[in-house]
């Protein structure tokens, strides 16, 4: 991956790139050193290994997004959501606002692997199988995982109803 | 593989939510990452192969010839140092199974990235800091006279990059 398909490849998944990384360090400004992080190491690799090159970028910056989660010294631990806090169409903002509000709160409480398993396939789209090799993990794992976290969100709505 | 019908109308929700969007600020950051000048590994790594190239011509001249002076290496280690056992591999010769027929070289080169992260910063810009640790190993090898010489040379490159403030 030359130069120019990094910057192609991060243009097409910044969306996804950026909640990943969100969803494991929990700050905004932080995400976004992580991503560029991951980008400055790829850049400065000659070659990538062989394989699905979207999954091996979202790994890299999921590792950069651990390395800063475990240099921090501080254990004051940053919540910010992963969804802006407004709704985009007021028009449909009094319908949708409650359920909304549920669904934000109920992804943001969940863990990270099971967050993480939520970014990828919905924001990220990516595969189960790229999902599998971004986390490191069997797919029979990531598939249980996201399974997991779509039945607390469910739950959750229906409480709410 | 399938997924639950019952879950799709949850999918749907979910991305019709507004989830947080990385800045313009990180856009540019990349793009300017992306035209940024590398300074390329295949530069460091034609400077070593010259300077193996030069010490095996200077190794491998006949025994009835006199002693040509070598550059004394800066480093000399019978064993790859600790710091360079995690380091990456990369192997331009085969392992010796046995003397060549034709000097030979064996070159290895382990090298280690290390970002320090923003260190100050310049002109009211955060700087980060870039660390690369280089080991090259040249093994020179000459049928002849069945005479090894090896060199071993640390290096270190450190790179201050000027990045995007928020």
């Amino acid at each position: 991956v030359d130069a120019k398909q990094l910057e192609a490849l991060y243009l097409r998944h910044r969306q996804g790139l950026f909640l990943l990384a969100l969803s494991v360090v929990r700050c905004p400004a932080e995400a976004e050193d992580a991503v560029h992080d991951a980008m400055v190491r790829l850049n400065a690799r000659s070659s990538v290994p062989e394989g699905d090159t979207v999954a091996y970028v979202f790994a890299a910056v999921r590792n950069a997004a651990l390395d800063r989660l475990r240099r921090r010294r501080t254990t004051d631990e940053t919540r910010a959501s992963l969804y802006n806090g407004h709704a985009p169409d007021p028009e449909t903002a009094a319908l949708a606002a409650e359920r909304d509000r549920a669904l934000r709160e109920a992804v943001d409480g969940l863990p990270r692997e099971q967050q993480e398993a939520v970014v990828l396939r919905v924001y990220a789209e990516l595969s189960f199988e790229q999902i599998a090799e971004v986390a490191g993990a069997p797919l029979s794992t990531v598939a249980a995982r996201y399974q997991r976290a779509l039945e607390k969100l469910r739950d959750r709505l229906r409480a709410l109803a | 593989m399938s997924e639950p019908r019952e879950f799709e109308d949850l999918e749907a929700a979910l991305r019709q939510m507004a989830p947080r969007t990385p800045s313009a600020g990180l856009d540019r950051r990349v793009r300017r990452l992306a035209r940024r000048h590398r300074v390329p590994v295949w530069l460091a790594v034609a400077g070593s192969m010259a300077a193996g190239f030069a010490l095996a011509v200077l190794a491998l001249r006949g025994p009835d010839k006199p002693e040509q002076p070598v550059a004394a290496p800066a480093v000399r280690h019978e064993r790859m140092p600790e710091p360079a056992r995690n380091m990456q591999t990369q192997t331009s010769g085969a392992q010796l199974a046995r003397w060549p027929a034709q000097p030979a070289r064996i070159e290895r080169v382990w090298f280690a990235d290390q970002d320090n992260g923003i260190v100050g910063e310049r002109n009211n810009e955060p700087v980060r800091r870039l660390r690369r640790g280089i080991l090259r190993d040249v093994i020179l090898l000459d049928p002849a006279g069945q005479r090894v010489l090896r060199v071993t040379v640390p290096q270190q490159e450190t790179v201050i990059q000027a990045t995007e403030p928020y």
